[in-house]
């Protein structure tokens, strides 16, 4: 198994059923697998210093790769310092590279 | 206008990925999302199936036309009113200049329940069928859901 990479495109303050991709990524980590989650569209609002540390610091301590999409960061107007740290900006390219090595990707 | 050679279509590619899109035109960031997914695939050099489900179907309707905005006082031309078409054409060129292949694949039913049957060149019409022969040739396949 490659590993997965999950996609959070959702705002996660629009309702507990927008945090299952953190609870997911969490699980599989705890079970040790590869895991990387990658923040894309709403999503990216979870990447936003002083809000987003209760879904995504346990999952960045648990060896969780974060990502967060530049494109979606900057029409959401949330700059590069004002993000969780451990928390990086990769291009939509990091995500074709998960998929092509394999990785099991799921959308949220 | 670019015209394209469909019968020369050739792929250096050593790899596929597909995506299967769910969502219709101007409707969520999603088929935005999923465009730039394809581009960045097509100039890392890979060859991109895609499987247009339900409403996403529409994405590469031939029909789909500029408009002007009244509103703001604006005409056709100074609106300049995006078209997924053109988006979807151009990355056709742009697989082309990379020397990989992109095959866009409306699903047929789904295209006749909602009338847009008619899609840009190059993009064929098919069935579930070709989804799974697209999932099996390729290294992985991304579903892009609906809400």
């Amino acid at each position: 198994m490659a590993g997965y990479v999950l996609i959070a495109a959702r705002d996660p303050w629009d309702g507990p059923e927008q945090e299952q991709v953190f609870e997911l990524a969490g699980s599989l980590a705890k079970e040790r697998d590869s895991v990387s989650v990658y923040l894309t569209e709403n999503g990216v609002l979870a990447a936003r210093a002083g809000g987003g540390e209760r879904w995504l610091a346990p999952l960045i301590s648990r060896g969780v790769s974060v990502f967060a999409d530049p494109f979606a960061l900057a029409e959401h107007g949330i700059p590069d310092d004002r993000i969780v740290d451990g928390v990086v900006t990769a291009p939509i390219e990091q995500l074709v590279d998960f998929l092509a090595e394999g990785r099991s990707g799921i959308w949220f | 206008m670019v015209l394209i050679d469909w019968e020369e279509e050739t792929s250096t590619a050593t790899k596929s990925l597909t995506f299967v899109l769910n969502d219709p035109p101007y409707e969520s960031a999603r088929s935005t999302t999923a465009l730039r997914l394809i581009d960045a695939a097509i100039r890392r050099g890979y060859d991109v199936n895609v499987f247009a489900y339900e409403g996403a179907v529409s994405l590469a309707c031939a029909q789909q036309m500029p408009h002007a905005n009244p509103i703001h006082g604006r005409d056709v031309e100074s609106e300049d009113h995006p078209n997924p078409k053109n988006w979807i054409a151009a990355l056709q060129l742009l697989a082309r200049q990379c020397s990989v292949r992109l095959d866009w694949l409306n699903c047929g039913q789904c295209s006749d329940e909602r009338g847009v049957g008619e899609a840009i060149t190059g993009v064929r019409r098919g069935s579930p069928a070709d989804l799974w022969a697209f999932v099996r040739s390729s290294v992985n396949t991304l579903v892009i859901p609906t809400r």
